[in-house]
């Protein structure tokens, strides 16, 4: 819990399935998107709720974990210590390649700089060595190439495939 | 797998779940491509039509030839097949690639000097602002890079640091594995704010090392290394040897390495926190008598030197005294 400021705003969200969250204004001030609406808006009332038609609860639920995590990390002047490492490693082992990708859209919706690049991060690692068919799945791209196209194409790449030895 | 994207639930079905991944902004399939082993990311040509393109747009490029083509270190030795196809590789992408800035370069391990100059050179062309390299013989033009803002140099065996040293923009420099073989080198570093040593050693031939940059914040050295056998084992000793600080932005200093070394930083002022260990070398007990007293009074000097920090930890391992001070 941070523990900055006396009397402790918090900021009400609601996401796309109508959830209602109440974060405290350190953390929600890390959303860009949720900062530049009260920038615009500056005599919101306090109990304005800033509607996310983008997010919906579970990956925001996670944001917000990740992103009060950070707030307090920083707080305590443990930015880039091992103990992040650490939190950042747990948070991410139990989610799943679909959790991950939720995730990154929210985080990118929302703009938070710092969770983005650590979830692109992990997507990378999770992907490298990983077969063509992987990847497509991952991301879920239709293959609209024909045969033809396609051997064409690992033609012109070929030097790309040399000695591909993925998972 | 789109059987299995079903199964997680949430009010959306998997048909506007692949909508919505489709419209993943180009700009973080670039970010992620970017991180990757440049080759997984130019396989992707392969996905489909709008990702036939999408690798040429990386911000970055992660060339290992260690890893080109296979799992990590599955096949470590190196091998004039698997060198001439990671050349060829590397050719390949610095031409196809659009000339885009390039943030970051890590490029680690070809013996080929023509390859390593076309990919330096390419790298001063597109304004790099990170390198990560485990090479050290850089293109002269190289030196003169006015974005590089990152260098980071890990070679596979000590290698001897050149001079001059050049790099006028860099903010962050960490070496490892260096010989500092020359006096001065970093002096043409005038924006240098965070400066790491790790695992380096001074040459023999050196006395008195110095570090003058006038921005430097943070400064560790660990684990250097002060081949002095000379101090140790001949009865006409050499002085010791200096090291001379001279940074007047410094913050923060941590400093482990073997004794005898002596510090002067008398030109930082700011210093908040200092922390030093010595460890002198396990060899030195046989030869010395009065070793501990002498390292335990130039340790003293050293603190009353340091004794405007905040923060001030010095110990000398070995010594079963440790000897450490905090000042506030």
């Amino acid at each position: 819990m941070s523990k900055l400021g006396q009397a402790k705003r918090i900021i009400f969200l609601k996401t796309a399935d109508g959830q209602l969250f109440e974060v405290d204004e350190p953390v929600a001030m890390e959303f860009e998107i949720v900062k530049s609406f009260f920038d615009e808006n500056e005599d919101a009332a306090d109990d304005t709720v800033v509607p996310l038609p983008n997010v919906s609860a579970e990956p925001l639920a996670g944001i917000i974990e990740f992103c009060k995590a950070h707030v307090e990390f920083r707080a305590n002047g443990a930015a880039g210590k091992d103990e992040v490492k650490k939190f950042n490693a747990e948070y991410i082992k139990e989610k799943s390649n679909e959790q991950l990708k939720e995730l990154i859209l929210a985080a990118n919706y929302l703009n938070i700089k710092e969770m983005l690049d650590f979830l692109t991060e992990t997507i990378a690692n999770r992907l490298k060595n990983k077969s063509v068919e992987y990847v497509r799945a991952f991301f879920g791209i239709e293959n609209d190439f024909t045969p033809q196209e396609e051997e064409a194409v690992r033609k012109e790449y070929e030097w790309a495939f040399e000695g591909v030895d993925e998972d | 797998m789109e059987g299995q994207q079903q199964t997680r639930k949430k009010g959306k079905n998997s048909a506007e779940m692949l909508d919505r991944l489709g419209d993943l902004p180009d700009s973080i399939i670039h970010h992620i491509l970017s991180l990757m082993p440049t080759e997984y990311a130019v396989r992707t040509c392969v996905l489909s039509k709008k990702w036939r393109h999408h690798w040429t747009h990386v911000h970055s490029l992660n060339f290992k030839w260690d890893t080109f083509g296979g799992a990590y270190y599955s096949r470590p030795r190196y091998s004039r097949g698997r060198a001439n196809k990671f050349e060829r590789f590397v050719r390949h992408v610095l031409r196809c690639r659009q000339p885009f800035k390039l943030r970051r370069l890590k490029f680690h391990g070809s013996r080929n000097l023509r390859l390593r100059n076309r990919v330096f050179n390419y790298a001063l062309l597109h304004r790099v602002k990170e390198l990560v390299t485990d090479i050290y013989d850089f293109p002269p033009r190289f030196l003169e890079s006015q974005t590089l803002r990152t260098l980071k140099v890990k070679p596979l065996y000590m290698l001897r640091l050149p001079s001059p040293f050049g790099f006028a923009a860099l903010t962050t420099l960490q070496l490892e594995r260096i010989r500092l073989a020359s006096a001065d080198i970093f002096s043409s570093c005038l924006k240098l704010e965070d400066l790491l040593l790790i695992d380096c050693s001074f040459g023999v031939a050196v006395e008195v090392f110095n570090i003058s940059t006038p921005q430097l914040i943070n400064l560790t050295i660990s684990d250097l290394t002060v081949t002095d056998y000379d101090y140790w084992f001949k009865s006409n000793r050499r002085n010791k040897k200096l090291l001379v600080i001279s940074a007047p932005s410094l913050k923060v200093l941590y400093l482990r390495g073997t004794y005898p070394l002596l510090l002067s930083m008398n030109k930082c002022k700011v210093l908040d926190k200092v922390s030093i260990q010595m460890c002198p070398p396990a060899y030195c007990r046989h030869n010395r008598d009065n070793w501990k007293q002498e390292c335990i009074s130039d340790i003293q000097r050293m603190a009353e030197e340091l004794s405007h920090v905040k923060w001030l930890t010095i110990s000398v391992d070995v010594c079963e005294e440790s000897n450490k001070a905090k000042v506030v």
